[in-house]
């Protein structure tokens, strides 16, 4: 396949996400968080049927780190908030201790098994651990809204869930963000790791900044397209050159952005169908990614990370249920609704294979990937599950969602 | 960008844009001097949104000198490139080729869709004397000027005569070459609307056409002169299929676009660029011609179906952004140090070509009967040249090794002076006429 071809059929794939956008699509069909997209991406692979050929892959690098960063710059966007409602802090800080907690469990549990079952990368322990600890870690909010929407769930823990799984995009992000800062470009290395990190996030916030100036007349719908691409695509490009994480740059990017309500509510409804148009394409290119030669280790480590993540979800709901009353009727497995990792986990799991290229982050792809679909399997069953048995199931009447429905007529892309 | 949604800029917001432009140069000037080793410049993604942002931010300010935005993406290129600040680097510069192919389809296709049979009714005696006169007298003219002064160009001095006069043929059919982007460009940004608007736009739309096909008519012709033996009918049928096709081709894809925009008309934007990319790579396969191609496509979807005002809609949502980069690439691709060196050269044969536009339009003017309007202003919109005669220089290049490659950096220093200041004199034209809305 050569690089025409292969662009002309992401152009479709993108064609095919940006028609599932919509909130009836989301309902009827398709997975949460893509992952069918990721076994054809496997399947079309080097690995598998070969249609997808390594220097093609390579070819397309720059087109994963952007759309990698695109979906991260709408996670950044929409931050802090479910549809137009703000998240209480409360609840973003439990949600963000739980993710934090989870992905305590599965460093440890990475790092301690290493010397053990992948000696070969003793010398990366300490990053394969924390970019395992990155893929295995947070919950898609896709996923959540996917189990509402079908099932027309409205309800105290519907929106705890909800929120939790919102708050936990920050925890990846910062530790994509960490771990790219390890090895910055030379002129760089001589600052400390904290001062990268927050260049890092300097860089997405000065140019929000400049991007909110700009935006802060009247403007046409291109005029306001020309400022996101612009400013998206040089956070991009500056973090890239220092050798920092793009990824990192965009979320503080979206962030920024997304603080005043009024920018908010002036882009979201511009940028949120991108998201599929752009997560489908960066699936099926993430699972022809997978390379199970290169990281022998997965075969070890993958169990480990996410047995690891099981065992914490039990820990993290124990604590919801503490927290909520509401919830407990769901008993312990409601953590169990929260282990599908999505978009955002995805994202930072490409940037980790492309910035490192090594046998470590190979394997941290591969955690991520197995992550991905196991949580598809599991969580929205166990959401289902949980939710049911708050009786928060097919809510009568009224909005299932508190999000603002798809589609706008000003979100079809062109 | 425009201020249809709020009014003409205050000093505060020009202050900000300023501001702005600085800081976005600081930025990035600090991000890569700061860490020298990784080469200097920012990479394609960074490239990319750099010229994005610049070009939009130096459009703004420029407006205040009147200039058109097409002159704001141009400098800001210019200043980023690889000649001045050297943010953005010659590799960053072809990698962004696709970007380029890109604004091509959409120019053409966007072209042919402001192409309404109504309006070559309308204009089409005034535009028909027009290509007559600027293209006949044009080669002729310019192919005589190219001659006189090339002992003082670098690669004709000392041709032998036959080789000389095909290279002054070749110099003569570019010179009749416009830039569509250029103008598609200026009449989006001014909105304009009128007589001078009506006939730029048809008769550069055309006259993208005619060259296309003199350029491959004249190529036919000097090769024997150059090379030695005949006219080979070969080459004829080869030229007589390449235009057939296209214009099938586009045909073809006219009625498809006009189908799509009719059952479905969503996703337009994705597309437009598989369509840009795609199809532009497979039409290069065939030996199509994508220009023409897009061209006739635009054409059929706007006068055989009723969805011509979805598919400029489409065009111009997509373009606006595409144009901002492909300026500024443009900008950024200007070769500085060869201007300089070529610029006595590339100076005298822009005045001359400058010149002989003007008259000849005047000419043309008083042959059609034209409104005064378009007698003192006709011309104004031919001067510029961008994108399309860079494209035929490529083709020279190509066809003609031997000389190809200084032939080609003359075109290039003098595409770079008509490029700045024709997008200057037309938005001037436009204003003075009062056709320009904004």
């Amino acid at each position: 396949m050569n690089a025409i071809t292969l662009l002309l059929g992401l152009l479709a794939l993108s064609y095919v996400g940006s028609v599932l956008r919509g909130e009836r699509a989301i309902r009827g069909l398709g997975l949460a968080s893509g992952a069918e997209y990721v076994c054809l991406g496997i399947a079309l692979g080097p690995h598998a049927l070969g249609v997808v050929s390594e220097s093609l892959l390579e070819s397309f690098e720059p087109l994963l780190v952007v759309g990698a960063s695109w979906l991260t710059f709408i996670a950044g966007l929409g931050y802090g908030r479910v549809g137009e409602r703000s998240i209480a802090p409360s609840r973003a800080l439990s949600g963000l201790l739980g993710t934090l907690l989870v992905g305590a469990a599965v460093f440890g549990a990475v790092y301690a098994s290493v010397p053990f079952v992948a000696p070969a990368l003793l010398t990366d322990r300490l990053l394969v651990a924390a970019g395992a600890a990155c893929v295995a870690s947070a919950t898609t909010r896709q996923a959540v809204r996917w189990v509402v929407q079908r099932h027309r769930a409205r309800g105290p823990l519907a929106d705890t869930l909800a929120d939790h799984a919102q708050a936990s995009a920050l925890v990846p992000v910062v530790a994509l963000t960490c771990l790219m800062a390890v090895q910055p470009a030379p002129g760089l290395a001589g600052f400390p790791l904290p001062a990268r990190v927050a260049a890092t996030f300097g860089i997405g916030v000065a140019l929000g900044l400049i991007a909110l100036a700009l935006l802060s007349r009247g403007l046409t719908r291109d005029e306001r397209w020309g400022i996101l691409v612009g400013t998206s695509l040089l956070s991009m490009g500056v973090a890239t050159r220092l050798g920092l994480a793009p990824l990192g740059a965009t979320f503080a990017l979206g962030l920024t952005l997304g603080v005043p309500a009024r920018r908010h509510a002036e882009i979201s409804p511009m940028v949120r169908p991108t998201e599929r148009a752009v997560l489908l394409p960066l699936a099926v290119l993430a699972g022809a990614l997978l390379d199970p030669r290169a990281a022998p280790a997965a075969a070890y480590l993958v169990p480990i990370a996410l047995g690891a993540r099981f065992l914490a979800e039990l820990a993290r709901s124990l604590l919801l249920l503490a927290s909520t009353p509401a919830a407990r009727p769901a008993g312990i497995g409601v953590g169990y609704g929260l282990v599908s990792t999505g978009d955002v986990t995805l994202a930072c799991a490409v940037a980790i294979a492309l910035a490192f290229d090594t046998a470590f982050a190979r394997t941290v792809l591969a955690v991520g990937v197995a992550g991905l679909l196991l949580g598809e399997v599991i969580a929205p069953l166990a959401l289902r599950r949980s939710l049911d048995r708050v009786g928060e199931l097919d809510a009568p009447e009224g909005p299932v969602w508190s999000a603002p429905p798809e589609a706008p007529a000003e979100g079809d892309i062109a | 960008m425009s201020h249809a949604a709020a009014g003409r800029p205050g000093v505060a917001t020009r202050f900000v844009q300023v501001l702005s432009l600085g800081l976005l140069f600081a930025l990035t000037i600090g991000a890569t001097r700061i860490a020298p080793g990784a080469g200097a410049s920012l990479g394609t993604l960074g490239a990319i949104g750099l010229l994005l942002l610049a070009g939009t931010l130096a459009s703004e300010v420029l407006e205040i000198l009147g200039l058109p935005h097409l002159s704001g993406y141009l400098l800001a290129g210019i200043a980023a490139g690889p000649h001045v600040l050297h943010l953005v680097d010659h590799d960053a510069v072809e990698a962004l080729a696709p970007v380029n192919t890109l604004a091509l389809s959409l120019i053409a296709l966007g072209g042919g869709a402001e192409l309404k049979v109504a309006t070559l009714r309308e204009v089409g005696r005034s535009v028909a004397y027009g290509l007559l006169l600027q293209s006949a007298v044009g080669l002729v003219t310019l192919g005589a000027v190219f001659t006189l002064l090339s002992r003082y160009v670098p690669f004709a001095a000392g041709l032998p005569w036959p080789t000389l006069i095909s290279v002054a043929l070749l110099w003569g059919t570019l010179g009749v070459s416009r830039s569509p982007s250029a103008c598609l460009g200026v009449l989006s940004q001014t909105r304009a609307k009128g007589p001078l608007a009506t006939y730029s736009l048809a008769h550069i739309m055309a006259s993208d056409v005619v060259v296309v096909v003199m350029m491959a008519c004249v190529i036919v012709g000097v090769r024997p002169l150059m090379l030695g033996g005949g006219i080979s009918m070969a080459n004829l049928r080869v030229l007589g299929h390449e235009i057939v096709g296209s214009i099938a081709v586009g045909t073809s894809l006219g009625l498809a676009l006009a189908v799509y925009l009719r059952l479905v008309g969503k996703n337009l934007l994705l597309v437009l660029i598989g369509l840009g990319l795609g199809l532009t790579e497979l039409m290069r396969y065939i030996h199509i011609d994508p220009l023409l191609s897009f061209l006739t496509a635009g054409f059929v979807v706007q006068n055989l179906s009723l969805q011509g005002d979805k598919l400029l809609h489409a065009v111009e949502q997509t373009s606006s952004l595409v144009f901002v980069v492909f300026f500024a690439i443009a900008g950024a691709h200007l070769d500085l140090p060869l201007l300089r060196s070529l610029w006595p050269i590339a100076l005298a044969l822009s005045a001359a070509r400058a010149l002989v536009t003007i008259t000849t339009a005047g000419w043309a003017s008083r042959v059609a009967n034209d409104p005064p309007i378009i007698r003192r202003w006709g011309w104004s919109s031919l001067v510029s040249q961008a994108g399309l005669t860079l494209g035929l220089s490529v083709v020279i290049v190509r066809t003609f090794p031997e000389f190809g490659e200084g032939f080609r950096s003359l075109v290039i220093a003098t595409v770079a002076l008509n490029e700045m200041v024709g997008p200057v004199l037309f938005k001037y034209a436009l204003d003075r006429t009062g056709e320009s809305q904004t």
